[in-house]
């Protein structure tokens, strides 16, 4: 059974009023949603809030998913809409999570991979987030330029020419940032 | 140095992944239990249909937990099924079969692809099957290796449910107006 298959039974038998087949769902979904809600910007205690949130919703309308198109971009679009209320609901734009704050201490070559992922994840949260939703649809929830486009609700040449800006203005941002530390 | 586009690509790609916190899917299956609970507040995700499962399936359970005190081996290794959460999908052209396990029952839930009504015979071995109950087929009519019913649209919900021998596995036929079209097998777990 494929995955597109799997999510697919799982509705069908929620629909039918087994609420325990959602976890199937979250077996899939709960890592990336988890992490997708991260990188959008939220802090690990507000991630937490969100995600479930964003279940509890998507349980609530599993009704009014469309089996023609693949269950995880429904969720997907359902997750940025959520987190990005959420954020814009905070009433000043955090600049990092907090967590980042905290480095994580020794061994060196985990301080050095960790230093290295709070740069990038610095630099996204230094964009718009138009920039950083579609960085983080293509490059961290690997969807196609197809389903980044029904995710983030554009068309598919706006999800083109947005990574080709979004890499740009990231790569400037992360120049700058060296620059700013020598 | 600056950073070229290729490298940005595979630092983008080389994020490493978040765990979440460790009870996080605890309180999403919490809470949409709750929601599921709330009155007024499932319609949508088959709200009224579960309460009239819910007292089939207990209903079922006390047949099956029977049937399987009857057939169990005196000293068996105590290795009960361990049901697996997947359902399993089998395609005929008229019909496609859906099978899953929910606690120490095998549930088969056929559904027509097209149009209706037409005649559904679950059957299987008695001897490693028994019949706990059929839901939502209001003709349904079993004896103790097969039940009968019909199904008149795609969107009708009939659930054959069966306790399964823990030690044998067993094997479903379903047969549309007399004519075999799925054979599926339930193994042992």
């Amino acid at each position: 059974m494929t995955g597109d298959e799997h999510d697919r039974m799982c509705v069908e038998r929620c629909l039918q009023g087994e609420a325990e087949a959602f976890g199937g769902i979250l077996d899939r979904y709960e890592k990336p949603v988890y992490n997708l809600v991260v990188r959008l910007g939220a802090d690990r205690e507000d991630a937490r809030d969100i995600c479930q949130q964003i279940f509890i919703n998507i349980y609530k309308h599993l009704a009014s998913y469309d089996p023609s198109r693949r269950f995880f971009s429904w969720l997907y679009r359902a997750a940025v809409n959520e987190t990005i209320n959420h954020l814009k609901s905070r009433r000043a734009w955090e600049p990092l999570n907090r967590h980042l704050e905290h480095p994580l201490p020794n061994p060196e070559e985990a301080l050095e991979a960790a230093e290295q992922e709070q740069e990038i994840q610095r630099g996204l949260l230094a964009l718009e987030m138009k920039y950083r939703l579609a960085l983080i649809a293509y490059y961290f929830l690997q969807l196609s330029y197809e389903e980044a486009a029904y995710v983030l609700s554009v068309p598919e040449k706006t999800v083109k020419s947005r990574l080709f800006t979004a890499r740009h203005l990231l790569r400037q941002v992360l120049e700058e940032r060296r620059h700013a530390r020598r | 140095m600056p950073v070229d586009d290729e490298q940005l690509v595979r630092r983008l790609e080389a994020m490493p992944e978040e765990e979440p916190p460790g009870d996080l899917r605890s309180a999403i299956l919490s809470a949409i239990q709750a929601e599921q609970a709330r009155p007024g507040a499932a319609a949508a995700v088959g709200g009224r249909r579960r309460l009239v499962f819910a007292a089939g399936w207990a209903m079922a359970a006390l047949v099956v937990l029977t049937f399987l005190t009857l057939v169990r081996p005196p000293s068996d290794s105590g290795r009960y099924a361990t049901m697996a959460p997947l359902t399993t999908r089998y395609e005929s052209e008229d019909l496609t079969l859906l099978v899953w396990r929910d606690d120490t029952l095998v549930k088969l839930q056929p559904k027509l692809t097209g149009g209706g009504p037409v005649t559904i015979i679950v059957r299987w071995d008695p001897d490693s099957a028994a019949f706990a109950g059929v839901l939502g087929a209001a003709d349904a009519s079993s004896q103790n290796n097969q039940t009968t019913f019909t199904l008149h649209h795609p969107s009708q919900r009939t659930v054959v449910s069966l306790g399964v021998h823990p030690a044998k596995g067993t094997e479903v036929l379903v047969l549309v107006d007399g004519v075999e079209v799925i054979r599926a097998e339930i193994p042992v777990n």
